[in-house]
C-alpha cells in the first residue's frame, strides 16, 4: 500500500523539524516547506494527500497559499496552523479542512490529521 | 433924312453898297464941282479914307490921305460933330460952297451911325460876356470850362484864333483852343522865360499888338491880343487872341483896339474867377469826395471794429468754453468747433495737430469740418440752427464738444498721423518759432513743392497754420482753411487768431496739465489707500495671527509685537515696546536671547516644542528666530520671533502617542501570544519528543541543543516586549562626539559585514558634541547598521553620513538592499511588524522610542533610486 504523503509548510525551522518527526513517528511519508514558493515547487514535483499551513509566513501567507491549492488539488486536505486563535471561525470553512492553533501538545494536531486521512 | 439912311447902308453894308458915292453925287450936284469925294476918318491911323466919289470909283478903299497931306487939296470941308473930326468932303473946283445944311446932316448921320455901331457893339459885347458868364456856370469842369472858354472869348471878341496856354509849374503848356488845332502849333509848351510869354505875363491889362509876330504859330498876325490869367497868387495861364474877324459893313477900324482889349480884360477876370471858382469847386468835390472817401472808410473801419469786436466776443466765448473743461479732448473739440461754427469763426475745416516732445514731431488729433463739399451747406444749416438755439455761444460749444464724436469724418484721415516739423519750411517755423504762417494762394504757388505734404492733404490753395502756445513751448499746431467756401482769409481774422491761438494754447495746457495732475493724483490716492489698505491687512494679520509675534532690535529692544505677545507676556503694547528683552522674566528672557544669535549668524533658527512655564502653566512654543533685513538686504535691523504656542498639539500629540500605544498594546498581546507560542510549541514538542526519545543519545543531544536554543529565543522576546512595554526609562545623558559613537559601531559590526561582502562607508561631517544616552542611541545604531547589513545583498554596499542642521544633527543609514515596498514602510516601526525570518520585529519600534520618546528627535525611512535608507535626527542641546 502507498503511503499517505504529507506536506509541512511553516517558516520556523524547528517547528517544521517537530511536526515532521512527529507525523513520521505516525507512519506517514512527510516533506517540508519553508514557505509558499517552496511548497508550490514540491507539489510540482509529487502529490500529496495533505497539508499544513502556518498562516504567519513571510511572503505570500498561509491562507493565500490554502486558497490557490484549494483550487488546484480539489482533494487535497488542508489543515491551517496559526499561533492566533481568533482565525477560527473565520476561515476554515471554506480556504481549510481543518484549523489547529499551535500548541506545545500537538495531540490535537495529530488527531485532526488522522481523522481527515480516514476520510 | 436921306443922307442919313444912305450912311447907314454903307455901314451895314460896306463898298458894296453905293450909298457914299451918291451922297457924293448928291453933294456934287450942289456943289456943282467936277468931283466929290467923301472920306472918313480914321482916328488910330490919324489918316482919312476915301468911301466915296462923284468921280473915278477906283479911289473908294484904297485912297488914304493923311491929316497933312489933306491940306494940299483945294477945297477941303472937314466933316465935324459934337467937337468929333468925322471925315471929311473933297471939292474940286466947286462953283456953289452953300454946303453948311447938307454937311451938317452928313456929320451928324456919321456921328449918329458911329455912335450906334459903338453902342451896338458894346451892347453886344456886354451880351456876350453876359452869355460867358452863362458858360461858366454851365460848366461843370475845368477841361468843359477851358473849351467853352475859347470859343466864348472868340465869339465876343470877333476873333479868328484864340488860344489857351496854362502855367505849369515853370512852363506853360497848350490847353485848349479855338479857330486852330493843337496840332497846328509849333511847341505845345514853353518855358516861362520865354520873352513873349514873359511880357504877356507882366502886362496886367494885356497886351495889344498889330501886325506882330509870334513864333508859336505859323500864321500871319493882323492884331493879337493877350492877357494873362491872373489870381492874388499865381499866374493860371495866359488867353492869346488873333486877328479879328471883319464885319459885313464900313468900319472904321479892322484890328483889336484898345476897347477890345479892355473887354478881353473883362473877360479874362472872368475867366480867372470862374477858372478858380471851378478849381475851387472842383477842390470842394475833391474834398467832398475825400470827406465822402474818408467816410466810407471810417464806416468800414467802423465795421471792422463791430466785425473784430464781434470776433474777439466770439474768442472770448470760445475761451470760457475751453477753460470750462479740465478734459483735453474736450478742449480740443470745443476749440475746433469755435472755429469752425457758423456762429463762431465760421472757417470751413480746422486741423488740430499735437506736438510729441519725445519724437519731435506733431502727432494728428481731430480733423473737424465737412468730409466733401456734397451737402454742406445742409450740415451747416442743421448746425447753425443748433447754434442759434443756444442763447449763449460758450455754453453752445460746450455742450456740442460734448457730444461731438471727433473720431468719425476727417479726423480718420490724420488721427495718429505723424507730421515732422524739423526741417519743414512751415511747420518748423510755426511750432519753433511760434509764428502764425498764412499761406496765401499765391505764396503756396511759390512754396508748392516744398509743402507738398500740406497741400496733397488739405486740397486747398491758402491755409493758415497756428501755433498753440502754452506757458513755455508749442503745445500744437491748427491749420484752417476755407476749403468748401473758398472764403479768402483776412487780415482781421489772422488777428483774431494770434490771440485765439495764445488763449487756446493756455486752456489745453491748463487741461493737459490738470489731466496729468488728475492722473498722478489718483494714482497717488491708490498707492495711498493701496499702501493703507496693506498696511491695515498686515497690520491686522499681525494682530490676529495666534503666533506671538515680536520684533527684537540690535539693542535688544522690543520693536514690534501684537496682540497674543501682550497675552503671552500678560502686559499692555505699550508696556511692551522699547522694553529690553530681559525686562519680561527668566523663561522669556531665555527665549529671546536666542535672537540676539541671529544677529551674529544671519540665519534663521527653529526651535520646536519649547517649553516654557508661564502664568498659565506648563506651555509648549514652536520659535522661529528670523533676520529682518534692511531693504537693501545688507544689514540686520532686527529680528523677528514667532512663538507659535503649540502646547494643545503637543498635548494632542502626547494623547495620541499614549492611545497609540495602548493600541499598540492591544495589537502587541496578540502578536506576543504568536511570538511566544512558537517557541512554546517547539519546546513543548521537542520535550515530548526527547522523553520519547530518551535513550538515543544523539536525538537527546540534537534535542537539547533544539531546546535552549528556543528557550533562549524566548527569553530575547521576552525581554524585548518587556524593554518596549515599560515606560521611558531613566537616562543616562552625557555629552559625546556622535561621529566617534558611530565608528565604534561599524567596527563592532564590521565582522559580520564581511561575511556577507558588504563594505560600509562613511561619511561624517563634523558635528559638536550632543546630550544624549550613549548605550541607547549605541542600540539605535547596532539595530540599524544590523538591519541594512541584513538587507543587502552579496558584495553590496551601505554609507553612513551625519550631518549637522541647525540645532539637530542627523545621522543616515544606506544600503543597498532591495527597496521596500510603501506598504511594509508604512509599518516598519509597528511592533512585531517585522518580515524577516529571525529577530523579535520590536528592533526598529524600540530604535523609535529611544529616539523620539526618549531623545526629543525623528526617526524614519525614505525609499531611495538604489536601495533603502533609514535616518534618524537629534537635537544637539536636550530640551528640559
Amino acid at each position: 500500500m502507498k503511503k499517505t504523503k504529507i506536506l509541512v509548510i511553516d517558516d520556523e525551522q524547528n517547528l517544521r523539524l517537530l511536526m515532521s518527526e512527529e507525523l513520521k513517528d505516525l507512519g506517514y511519508e512527510v516533506e517540508t516547506a519553508s514557505d509558499a514558493n517552496e511548497a508550490l515547487e514540491k507539489f510540482d514535483r509529487s502529490n500529496f494527500d495533505l497539508v499544513t499551513i502556518d498562516i504567519e509566513m513571510p511572503g505570500k501567507n498561509g491562507i493565500e497559499l490554502a486558497g490557490i491549492l484549494r483550487q488546484k488539488y480539489p482533494g487535497l486536505r488542508i489543515v491551517l496552523l496559526t499561533a492566533y486563535s481568533h482565525y477560527k471561525y473565520d476561515l476554515a470553512s471554506w480556504a481549510a479542512d481543518a484549523y489547529v492553533v499551535k500548541s506545545a501538545d500537538l495531540t490535537e494536531l495529530k488527531d485532526t490529521i488522522k481523522k481527515l486521512l480516514q476520510m | 433924312m436921306r443922307i442919313f439912311e444912305k450912311v447907314t447902308e454903307f455901314f451895314l453894308k460896306g463898298y458894296k453898297s453905293n450909298a457914299m458915292n451918291d451922297i457924293a453925287q448928291l453933294i456934287n450936284s450942289a456943289a456943282d464941282a467936277e468931283y466929290c469925294d467923301i472920306l472918313l476918318y480914321e482916328k488910330h491911323k490919324d489918316q482919312f479914307r476915301v468911301v466915296g466919289t462923284s468921280g473915278e470909283k477906283e479911289k473908294i478903299g484904297s485912297l488914304k490921305i493923311d491929316s497933312k497931306s489933306l491940306k494940299n487939296y483945294s477945297h477941303v470941308v472937314r466933316l465935324v460933330y459934337s467937337d468929333q473930326l468925322l471925315g471929311a468932303l473933297i471939292l474940286e473946283k466947286p462953283r456953289n460952297l452953300n454946303l453948311q445944311e447938307i454937311v451938317d446932316e452928313l456929320s451928324f448921320s456919321l456921328w449918329w451911325v458911329n455912335k450906334f455901331i459903338e453902342l451896338q457893339n458894346v451892347s453886344e459885347k456886354y451880351h456876350s460876356m453876359n452869355e460867358l458868364t452863362n458858360v461858366f456856370y454851365n460848366s461843370v469842369d475845368k477841361e468843359q470850362f477851358k473849351i467853352e472858354m475859347v470859343k466864348v472869348i472868340a465869339r465876343v471878341l470877333n476873333a479868328d484864333t484864340v488860344i489857351f496856354f496854362e502855367r505849369n509849374g515853370e512852363e506853360y503848356v497848350f490847353s485848349s483852343s479855338f479857330g486852330i488845332s493843337k496840332d497846328q502849333l509849333l511847341f505845345e509848351r514853353v518855358k516861362y522865360t520865354h520873352p513873349f510869354f514873359s511880357k504877356v505875363e507882366r502886362a496886367e491889362g494885356g497886351t495889344l499888338d498889330i501886325k506882330s509876330r509870334i513864333d508859336f504859330l505859323d500864321i500871319s498876325v493882323k492884331s493879337l491880343m493877350a492877357i494873362p490869367l491872373k489870381t492874388q497868387e499865381r499866374i493860371i495861364g495866359i488867353i492869346v487872341v488873333l486877328n479879328k474877324i471883319s464885319p459885313e459893313g464900313y468900319r472904321t477900324q479892322y484890328s483889336f483896339d484898345e476897347f477890345d482889349l479892355s473887354i478881353l480884360h473883362e473877360i479874362s477876370r472872368r475867366v480867372t474867377l470862374g477858372y478858380t471858382r471851378l478849381e475851387y469847386q472842383e477842390g470842394l468835390r475833391r474834398e467832398v469826395e475825400k470827406l465822402r472817401n474818408y467816410t466810407k472808410s471810417y464806416q468800414e473801419l467802423i465795421q471792422q471794429q463791430q466785425l473784430y469786436l464781434k470776433k474777439m466776443d466770439l474768442v472770448h466765448s470760445i475761451s470760457n468754453a475751453m477753460r470750462a473743461s479740465y478734459d483735453p479732448n474736450n478742449v480740443y473739440k470745443t476749440l475746433l468747433l469755435g472755429l469752425t461754427s457758423g456762429r463762431g469763426l465760421g472757417f470751413n475745416r480746422a486741423l488740430l495737430l499735437i506736438k510729441d516732445k519725445k519724437t519731435e514731431s506733431l502727432v494728428g488729433k481731430i480733423w473737424l469740418g465737412p468730409e466733401s463739399g456734397d451737402d454742406i451747406t445742409e450740415i451747416w444749416k442743421e448746425a447753425e440752427k443748433r447754434a442759434m438755439s443756444y442763447g449763449d455761444f460758450s455754453q453752445f460749444l460746450r455742450e456740442e464738444a460734448l457730444m461731438l464724436d471727433a473720431g468719425k469724418g476727417l479726423t480718420k484721415r490724420i488721427e495718429g498721423k505723424v507730421f515732422t516739423y524739423k526741417e519743414h519750411p512751415v511747420l518748423e517755423r510755426v511750432v519753433l518759432r511760434r509764428r502764425l504762417i498764412h499761406i496765401s494762394p499765391s505764396l503756396a504757388k511759390s512754396m508748392e513743392d516744398s509743402i507738398r505734404d500740406l497741400l496733397n492733404l488739405l486740397e486747398v490753395e491758402e491755409f493758415v497754420v497756428i501755433p498753440l502756445v502754452g506757458r513755455w513751448d508749442t503745445i500744437g499746431v491748427l491749420i484752417l482753411d476755407n476749403r468748401f467756401t473758398r472764403t479768402p482769409i483776412l487780415e482781421a481774422d489772422i488777428e483774431v487768431l494770434r490771440i485765439i491761438a495764445d488763449s487756446a494754447g493756455l486752456a489745453i495746457e491748463n487741461a493737459m496739465n490738470y489731466e496729468e495732475l488728475r492722473k498722478k493724483t489718483e494714482s497717488l490716492e491708490q498707492q495711498k489707500n493701496m499702501i493703507e489698505y496693506l498696511r491695515k491687512f498686515s497690520d491686522s494679520i499681525l494682530q490676529n495671527l495666534t503666533t506671538a509675534v515680536i520684533v527684537i532690535d540690535r539693542s535688544g529692544k522690543v520693536i514690534e509685537c501684537n496682540r497674543k505677545v501682550e497675552q503671552l507676556l500678560g502686559l499692555p503694547k505699550e508696556r511692551v515696546l522699547g522694553s529690553s528683552y530681559t525686562d519680561f522674566g527668566e523663561t522669556f528672557e531665555n527665549i529671546f536671547e536666542v535672537a540676539m544669535k541671529v544677529f551674529e549668524k544671519g540665519e534663521t533658527i527653529t526651535l520646536s516644542r519649547y517649553r516654557v512655564e508661564t502664568s498659565q502653566g506648563e506651555r509648549y512654543f514652536d520659535t522661529k528666530y528670523s533676520p529682518l533685513w534692511d531693504l537693501t538686504g545688507s544689514t540686520i535691523n532686527g529680528v523677528i520671533v514667532t512663538l507659535d504656542d503649540v502646547t494643545q498639539q503637543f498635548k494632542f500629540e502626547q494623547e495620541r502617542k499614549d492611545k497609540e500605544k495602548l493600541a499598540v498594546l492591544g495589537e502587541m498581546s496578540a502578536r506576543v501570544a504568536h511570538e511566544l507560542r512558537n517557541p512554546i510549541t517547539v519546546i513543548g514538542g521537542f520535550l515530548g519528543r526527547l522523553k520519547k526519545n530518551i535513550s538515543d543519545p544523539e536525538a537527546r543531544e540534537k534535542y537539547l541543543n533544539i531546546l535552549s536554543n528556543e528557550v533562549e529565543n524566548l527569553q530575547n522576546i521576552v525581554s524585548e516586549i518587556l524593554e518596549f512595554s515599560k515606560n521611558i526609562r531613566k537616562l543616562d545623558i552625557i555629552s559625546l562626539q556622535l561621529n566617534d559613537l558611530i565608528d565604534e559601531v561599524i567596527f563592532l559590526m564590521q565582522d559580520k559585514a564581511n561575511k556577507g561582502g558588504i563594505k560600509i562607508e562613511n561619511l561624517l561631517s563634523p558635528l559638536p558634541e550632543i546630550e544624549v544616552d550613549r548605550n541607547r542611541i549605541k542600540r539605535v545604531l547596532i539595530n540599524l547598521i544590523q538591519n541594512a547589513i541584513e538587507a543587502t545583498q552579496q558584495n553590496g554596499k551601505i554609507i553612513i553620513k551625519t550631518q549637522r542642521d541647525n540645532d539637530k544633527v542627523i545621522v543616515s543609514i544606506f544600503n543597498t538592499g532591495e527597496p521596500i515596498s510603501e506598504d511594509v514602510m508604512r509599518g516598519i516601526f509597528i511592533p512585531f511588524y517585522t518580515t524577516k525570518t529571525y529577530g523579535t520585529g520590536l528592533g526598529l519600534p524600540i530604535c523609535k522610542k529611544i529616539i523620539e520618546d526618549e531623545h526629543g528627535g525623528r526617526i524614519w525611512v525614505e525609499p531611495k533610486p538604489d536601495g533603502t535608507q533609514f535616518s534618524f535626527e537629534l537635537p544637539i542641546k536636550r530640551g528640559n
